[in-house]
């Protein structure tokens, strides 16, 4: 765990690790006594994008080919279901609403609208939220090579760590 | 999948930011109040979906969000959703907007050929910018 952060901004693609796949990220999650942030919109979306016929069918194509080849049984599938439901819940995971300010934005594009205009959105809200939180110190929980690159270039207010932070 | 999964998100993220700019952009042009504005995400419309869609008295702003921009190829894609929208729902006026997140492209008549009605925006920090405008339906 990286004893500098206090408050982890989790990007997009852990929580979709965490969700469809990432045993790795479940066992940090369940490991690592630290405060999680999530915003809102990523897991409507993620919600909403699951519930999807053409995802869904996708998804259990996936499961059955699984189940099938033998590499995992049913019962050892609906334990890791379940056991990723606690995790879920014992981890210390707030919603965020908070939508950026100018400042935070105009910031992102700077560090990182360069190499990628997608991760804008992730950095500006952690910078929205290291400017109202002082008494945190915020990181993003990020496999992203662009943010793990950039951040720590331009920024100091904000972190950037990957998966392993609490993992080893 | 899962990389397809994290694209929409990401995507639905930039929304989430930019949204503020493309209806500045509809309130300033249009002389709309924000409040008069409908605000739908990612509809499902004829096996289409529009990243975002504004409606005002039955006139459908359709907008799609560029990180990487291909405007040649966009264009193509927001017009044949405006085909759709037109045939599927049939509102009063459908004026798609193409809005561009930080990366500015070059835009010029060779680009465009002069469709309409379209709209192509530049949007950083809390600004727009206007690349091309042209509203009146033909």
């Amino acid at each position: 765990m990286d004893e500098e952060c206090t408050l982890y901004l989790l990007d997009t693609n852990i929580i979709v690790s965490a969700v469809l796949k990432g045993e790795k990220i479940r066992k940090c999650l369940e490991k690592c006594d630290a405060k999680y942030v999530i915003h809102k919109v990523v897991i409507d979306e993620l919600i909403r994008l699951i519930s999807e016929e053409r995802k869904f069918r996708k998804i259990a194509f996936k499961i059955r080919k699984k189940l099938k080849s033998g590499k995992i049984t049913i019962s050892e599938f609906i334990r890791k279901e379940f056991s990723l439901i606690a995790v879920l819940l014992k981890a210390n995971i707030q919603l965020i609403t908070e939508k950026p300010d100018e400042e935070s934005i105009v910031r992102a594009e700077k560090i990182v609208g360069h190499r990628d205009p997608s991760d804008i959105p992730i950095v500006a809200i952690a910078l929205y939220l290291a400017k109202n939180r002082r008494n945190e110190k915020v990181c993003i929980w990020t496999d992203d090579r662009d943010v793990l690159e950039e951040l720590p270039k331009k920024e100091k207010a904000v972190k950037a760590v990957r998966t392993p932070h609490c993992c080893n | 999948m899962a990389l397809k999964v994290q694209d929409r998100i990401e995507r639905r993220l930039v929304v989430e930011v930019y949204i503020y700019n493309v209806i500045k952009y509809l309130s300033e042009r249009f002389s709309i109040s924000e409040k008069e504005i409908s605000i739908v995400h990612e509809p499902i419309i004829g096996g289409i979906v529009p990243d975002l869609v504004l409606i005002h008295n039955n006139t459908w702003f359709i907008v799609e969000f560029k990180t990487h921009p291909q405007p040649s190829k966009d264009i193509v894609t927001i017009m044949k959703y405006k085909r759709i929208i037109d045939e599927r729902i049939k509102p009063k006026m459908t004026i798609p907007i193409l809005a561009y997140v930080y990366k500015r492209p070059t835009i010029n008549a060779a680009v465009t050929g002069k469709v309409k009605p379209l709209v192509i925006l530049h949007l950083a920090g809390r600004k727009y910018e206007v690349l091309y405008e042209n509203v009146k339906s033909g």
